[in-house]
């Protein structure tokens, strides 16, 4: 009993794996490592798949990056209307980071959105875009009167919107992973063979995927939102 | 467990930017381009046949039109021709009718001319025979010129000559 305590506790908490020695130590977390490991493959994998791309006979891996590259831009023109442009490669992006780090653990790697520390950057990110683009579009007058919509009542709900919408990102991805990450561990410690196969399949592939697609979608919609004008 | 780590959250932050950067850079943009132009050509491909669909639709217009006109044509034409034909027929039949019936006309007078001259011929030749008969009868030589009246005057009374 107390090993699988033993076993939960361990999978909740946040390992450094080292410290930069400079500025009185930068600490890494296992998380930010792990990132960078994803973000080098990712990386590499799309500079080698995008170094010869041809308009005219695409090619299988090509085929496949424009249908990816193809949705991400639709799914951006649906939500966020004609100034799609300037959010579908954030939008992918930010997809294709929590979609690599939810199914990293298939590769035996500890997901960095188990940290909710690296959620809560994400979701920074998301509110600075929501937000930002209200005033980058809207200009500071629009930007602030958006908070009056649609009626002035609601004035205070939407300026705690501004932290609500942020924290509840952070903690439905975190929640999830980290979910999924310790029953995985519980599983893998009482049976260790074939049946964490199965559940792998839900807690790491459709969970995780479902929450990129999530936590992606409400972005966009927020973005889409608060950019809209009358 | 919910302890938030600052530098985490920097370079979380830091790494988004970077991936995002990158990913624009050499994903996005790239394959967006593509596509765009992809879609561009193919609505040029798609305007073009349009252009094309209705040029042929106009000349085959043309042509049809055209067609027609010359068909018209031809059979105003057949028809003069075949009006031109009739009456040159018509005339060439007159004249070959008329003359013809010139032809019979002179004929029969040419008939008609001989058959008097010989009936002619014939009464005088007659008229002689009868004076040659009459003097023999009666021997003697009659004066000739008013026996012929005589005789004339005799045949006309006995019978048509024609």
């Amino acid at each position: 009993m107390s090993n699988i305590q033993e076993t939960m506790m361990s999978g909740m908490k946040n390992q450094t794996v080292f410290t930069i020695p400079v500025l009185g130590g930068i600490p890494i977390s296992e998380a930010v490592l792990t990132s960078w490991i994803l973000m080098v493959l990712m990386m590499g994998l799309v500079f080698l798949l995008t170094r010869k791309l041809k308009p005219d006979q695409p090619g299988r891996a090509q085929a496949f990056l424009e249908m990816c590259v193809g949705s991400i831009n639709h799914f951006a023109q649906d939500s966020i209307g004609p100034r799609w442009r300037s959010f579908a490669s954030w939008l992918g992006t930010i997809a294709v980071y929590i979609a690599a780090a939810n199914l990293s653990g298939l590769l035996g790697l500890v997901p960095p959105t188990k940290d909710v520390s690296v959620t809560a950057g994400l979701a920074l990110t998301s509110v600075c875009l929501i937000y930002g683009s209200s005033f980058r579009f809207l200009g500071l007058r629009g930007g602030l009167r958006k908070f009056a919509e649609p009626m002035p009542l609601l004035i205070p709900i939407n300026i705690m919107e501004i932290a609500i919408r942020p924290l509840s990102l952070c903690m439905r991805l975190f929640g999830n992973v980290l979910g999924s990450f310790v029953i995985m561990e519980l599983i893998k410690a009482l049976v260790p063979v074939g049946v964490p196969v199965v559940f792998s399949l839900y807690f790491d592939i459709f969970d995780g995927l479902i929450q990129t697609i999530v936590f992606v979608f409400l972005t966009a919609l927020f973005t889409g939102e608060t950019i809209q004008e009358e | 467990m919910l302890n938030f780590n600052p530098y985490t959250i920097l370079f979380t932050v830091i790494n988004l930017l970077v991936l995002w950067l990158f990913l624009k850079r050499f994903l996005f943009e790239k394959v967006t381009a593509i596509l765009d132009h992809r879609a561009q050509a193919i609505q040029k491909d798609r305007e073009d046949a349009a252009d094309q669909k209705q040029l042929a639709t106009q000349l085959h217009d043309q042509y049809e039109q055209q067609l027609a006109q010359t068909r018209q044509e031809s059979e105003t034409l057949l028809a003069q021709s075949r009006a031109q034909a009739q009456k040159e027929y018509e005339a060439t039949m007159d004249s070959a009718r008329a003359d013809a019936q010139k032809l019979m006309e002179t004929t029969r007078r040419q008939l008609q001319a001989e058959r008097e001259s010989m009936l002619r011929g014939v009464r005088k030749e007659v008229a002689q025979l009868a004076l040659l008969a009459a003097a023999k009868v009666a021997q003697s030589e009659l004066d000739r010129k008013n026996d012929l009246a005589l005789v004339d005057s005799f045949l006309s009374e006995s019978g048509d000559p024609s």
